[in-house]
């Protein structure tokens, strides 16, 4: 027997539930799988062995482990810098911090790279301005290896920040006051009790940042592709853009070689969190907090400073080139023109079509996701726990692997009619949408499920006894007292489905583009005023859908939105 | 109103049996206490009679119905029966007019004979007042009223209690006993009542079931259960009281002052199976008689008494009663004027 309770309305919710999982979750990491091993055989000629023995893919798996391992250093030094500051002393203005420096994390990796590349090169309007560009015909800085591990660094940077942050906060500070009763100095407070305890926790950040560097597309698309450097995730864009449904089976073996890399690491990456936090377990006293004194001010103006250069100084720049007649032109009052702005808001052609494209399939997906989430977060908890692990890591497999893999998931899945149906979904609007369901799922279910799980069961127990069968306790019951966390879950799915590039830019078509193509789209073919001016609203739609989600945090379990400080 | 009987019900969870073979009969309009200390399996009956928990062995009858058996389960929804939670389980979302009010607007009862019977049961448990508040806005005890107020609304047959005073402090649970007591005079339904705290069983409950580990000790009344104790765990768990070793004698007799001493005197180390429940009522203290020595071990003031603990010759712990303060190491001579005879624990 599955649940504990047999009731019919039960049954068949969590028949159509598990079914939907199988459909959404399982179907396509399965395909994949099958595609990349057909033809495995003891001859050498399979698409698996091809990719195996293809100097290609070596090359690109060394650019992917160089710039990811770049970049994770720089992440590391950024988020643990940062962590440290911010959670270990007494600064002020905390909660604003937090959120700046989360930002980077939620901005589209296509227009930070965009930003960036306006920032430097010789067409760079703010050069420009200042009479600082480069020579014109020298190379933007940013078009190399190490321009991508740079912005992959500023991107995972939160990832290792929250997961520092998260141990340090569970470390007492009479940890601290003991080590100073034993007369340790600062420094061997810091090097014998605070980096001991944190190491795992670290080491955690770190492997999530290589992992999701791993497997980011946008930035070394935008950064790489343009001077022909690949990596994994773009060689996989390449073969499939350039070649097609040829390629399929090879383009599979490649899916399924970054997607068993970046499983691995995700593994390893539970792992090492589970151990840091097991030992700390239970404590709750006053966490630590040093006290800053005359160093305040000091402190302050230098992570001021480093958000200056990771998040303004880009953001400006992308603001300054929206703002001029054509790139390379310095901006001034003679310069200044809304002429791009008109051309995006003119409600035609394909910049308004992208716009409403995205909001449909961002706003569809999270509406659906909602209402899938309801019965699926309320059976889970219903289910064993051993299955519940199973059922919940089945549905963190389409979003932990690379959404590149995702798409060529996809593409096998929908390339031909459906049998029986006869409908074709490839080149239409509805495999993008489905690809965003199975992806976002998780996201939609974490906040819901750990508003469910912290219901008292006694007051669901307590309607059952009134007579309300399953679904009058759903409504009537769990879902009032889980709403904000229904917001929550839709409005982050919004917010990162709005912007998407990866599992569009292999999926999209002629009439269905999504803002993500279409920014990445317009600067490959030179528009990048136009694409910058896209990049500025899009940064303007994140930073108020987060802080709308902020506003949302306190009525949430706690860590649901990691931008919002609770302490 | 029909008779709930249990019968021969048995629960596992897994290998391990959490109710072993217990029969019990509940007539129409009773007041049952479950009785036990935790994990004695209490919670789970009350969980298996409400339909949360299915049944591994036996059969659940309500009247003519049957409500669990090992093929069969009437799930909670069907059963009407009222509950009251220890965590009171109001819903936080609705005031204390909607918490109520639920019951009836699920099984469709129309709008003004709704608020007729909301009317009834504002006034039976005095919370008129507080009815467009919010669960959190209330008391500990307000709270309680509300809920039972809410098991009360459909007017089921059976209203289960799962440890309902357990969070309220002494005061007023108390006063919540006395709410619970006028409760039961003017509904007149059977309920099924969980707790751990004898005094509250012996002062509520027209009948006690005491449980240890999953099996029935004893199903009798309050005085029953206190003056007839049918072994020597019961006899321990229920009352004050001490439990004196004696020479092999018929369980289940109350002897006189005379037959104790007779008893005792033929106490030796081969021949110490049998065993007397002593209540400290039936210490006498100030006495000549030449039967039993103490000495005192502890004097602890009560208030209206003393609490003394003697050490008899034979090193057995007594338990009295005196007026004033005896000191420690005194030696005192002892009258027992009656005591009951117990049938030993196993393991002794």
């Amino acid at each position: 027997m599955l649940l504990k309770q047999p009731d019919s309305q039960l049954r068949w919710l969590s028949l159509s539930i598990f079914l939907l999982i199988a459909l959404l979750s399982l179907l396509p990491s399965t395909r994949l799988l099958i595609e990349a091993l057909k033809g495995v055989n003891f001859s050498m000629h399979s698409p698996l062995s091809d990719i195996l023995s293809s100097s290609q893919t070596w090359t690109a798996m060394g650019h992917s482990f160089y710039t990811s391992g770049i970049g994770t250093l720089i992440a590391v030094i950024l988020g643990a810098g940062f962590a440290f500051i911010i959670t270990l002393t007494n600064i002020p203005r905390r909660a604003i911090w937090v959120f700046l420096f989360m930002l980077p994390m939620m901005i589209p990796p296509q227009v930070s790279a965009l930003s960036w590349l306006q920032l430097f090169g010789p067409a760079s309007p703010i050069l420009n301005t200042f009479g600082l560009a480069p020579a014109l015909g020298s190379s933007n800085p940013m078009y190399s290896a190490e321009g991508i591990a740079l912005l992959l660094g500023v991107q995972n940077a939160p990832l290792v920040f929250l997961a520092l942050r998260s141990q340090l906060l569970c470390l007492p500070q009479d940890l601290i006051e003991a080590a100073k009763i034993a007369r340790a100095s600062q420094l061997t407070i810091w090097l014998t009790i605070i980096l001991p305890l944190t190491r795992g926790a670290l080491i955690a950040g770190a492997a999530l940042a290589f992992v999701s560097s791993l497997g980011n597309f946008g930035i070394p698309a935008m950064l790489g592709i343009p001077v022909n450097y690949l990596v994994l995730p773009t060689l996989i864009y390449q073969k499939m853009a350039g070649f097609g449904q040829s390629m399929l089976g090879e383009v599979a073996s490649l899916s399924m070689l970054i997607s068993v890399l970046v499983l691995g690491g995700m593994v390893v990456q539970q792992w090492l969190q589970q151990r840091s936090q097991y030992a700390l377990a239970g404590q709750s006293t006053q966490p630590i907090s040093f006290r800053l004194g005359k160093w305040r001010t000091l402190t302050e103006i230098s992570i001021g400073t480093v958000l200056l250069f990771i998040l303004v100084i880009p953001c400006i720049a992308l603001i300054v080139s929206s703002f001029v007649p054509a790139l390379g032109m310095p901006l001034n009052s003679q310069t200044f023109t809304l002429s791009a702005y008109i051309e995006m808001l003119s409600n035609q052609g394909v910049t308004a079509r992208a716009f409403s494209n995205s909001l449909l399939l961002a706003g569809g997906a999270s509406i659906v996701l909602m209402v899938i989430c309801l019965p699926l977060g309320y059976i889970l908890l219903k289910l064993p726990l051993k299955t519940r692990i199973l059922v919940t890591s089945l549905i963190e497999v389409p979003y932990a692997i690379p959404g590149i893999v995702l798409a060529i998931a996809f593409i096998l899945l929908f390339a031909r009619p459906i049998p029986i149906l006869d409908i074709t979904l490839y080149g239409s609007m509805s495999i993008i949408f489905l690809a965003y369901l199975s992806c976002f799922l998780s996201v939609c279910l974490k906040p819901i499920f750990s508003a469910m799980s912290q219901i008292d069961t006694a007051l669901e127990e307590a309607a059952q006894m009134t007579g309300a069968n399953a679904l009058q306790r759903l409504l009537h019951i769990i879902l009032p007292l889980t709403a904000p966390a229904f917001f929550a879950g839709a409005l982050l799915v919004f917010l990162i489905a709005v912007n998407e590039l990866t599992v569009s830019a292999l999926l999209w078509s002629a009439g269905n583009e999504t803002l993500g193509v279409l920014i990445f789209n317009l600067d490959e073919s030179g528009d990048t005023v136009l694409a910058s001016a896209i990049s500025v609203l899009v940064v303007l739609l994140v930073a108020t859908l987060m802080m709308l989600l902020s506003i949302l945090a306190p009525r949430l379990p706690k860590g649901v939105i990691p931008w919002h400080d609770s302490v | 109103m029909a008779r709930l009987s249990l019968n021969h019900v048995s629960k596992s969870f897994g290998e391990k049996t959490v109710i072993d073979d217990l029969s019990l009969d509940i007539e129409p309009g009773q007041f049952v206490a479950l009785l036990g200390p935790s994990g004695c399996g209490k919670s789970t009956i009350l969980r298996m009679l409400a339909g949360f928990e299915s049944i591994t062995l036996g059969n659940i009858q309500h009247g003519e119905m049957c409500l669990s058996s090992e093929t069969t389960h009437v799930p909670t929804e069907a059963r009407n029966f009222g509950m009251v939670f220890q965590s009171y389980a109001l819903w936080p979302h609705m005031t204390v007019l909607e918490n109520i009010g639920y019951p009836l607007k699920i099984q469709k009862v129309s709008r003004n004979e709704r608020q007729q019977r909301i009317q009834n049961v504002l006034d039976i448990v005095q919370l008129d007042d507080f009815k467009d508040r919010f669960p959190s806005q209330l008391s500990g005890g307000q709270r309680q009223r509300v809920a039972l107020a809410r098991s009360l609304i459909t007017e089921p047959d059976v209203i289960l209690f799962d440890e309902p005073l357990a969070n309220l402090d002494r005061h007023l649970r108390d006063s919540m006993e006395m709410t619970f007591r006028d409760f039961h005079r003017r509904t007149g339904a059977t309920m099924v009542y969980v707790t751990h705290d004898q005094a509250e069983a012996m002062a509520l409950a027209d009948k006690i079931a005491v449980l240890k580990e999953g099996q029935l000790m004893q199903w009798s009344t309050p005085e029953d259960l206190y003056l007839r104790p049918e072994s020597e765990w019961v006899a321990n768990f229920i009352g004050q009281g001490s439990i004196l070793r004696s020479p092999s004698v018929v369980p289940q007799q109350r002897l006189s002052q005379a037959d104790i001493e007779g008893l005792l005197q033929r106490l030796d180390e081969h021949s110490d199976s049998g065993r007397l429940l002593v209540r400290p009522q039936h210490v006498d203290l100030n006495t000549t008689s030449n039967g039993l020595t103490g000495t005192v071990k502890e004097s602890i003031f009560r208030g209206e008494r003393y609490d003394i603990y003697l050490v008899l010759t034979n090193g057995d712990l007594l338990h009295a009663y005196h007026p004033t303060p005896l000191k420690i190491g005194q030696t005192c001579q002892i009258t027992l004027s009656q005591a009951w005879t117990l049938t030993p624990n196993h393991e002794d």
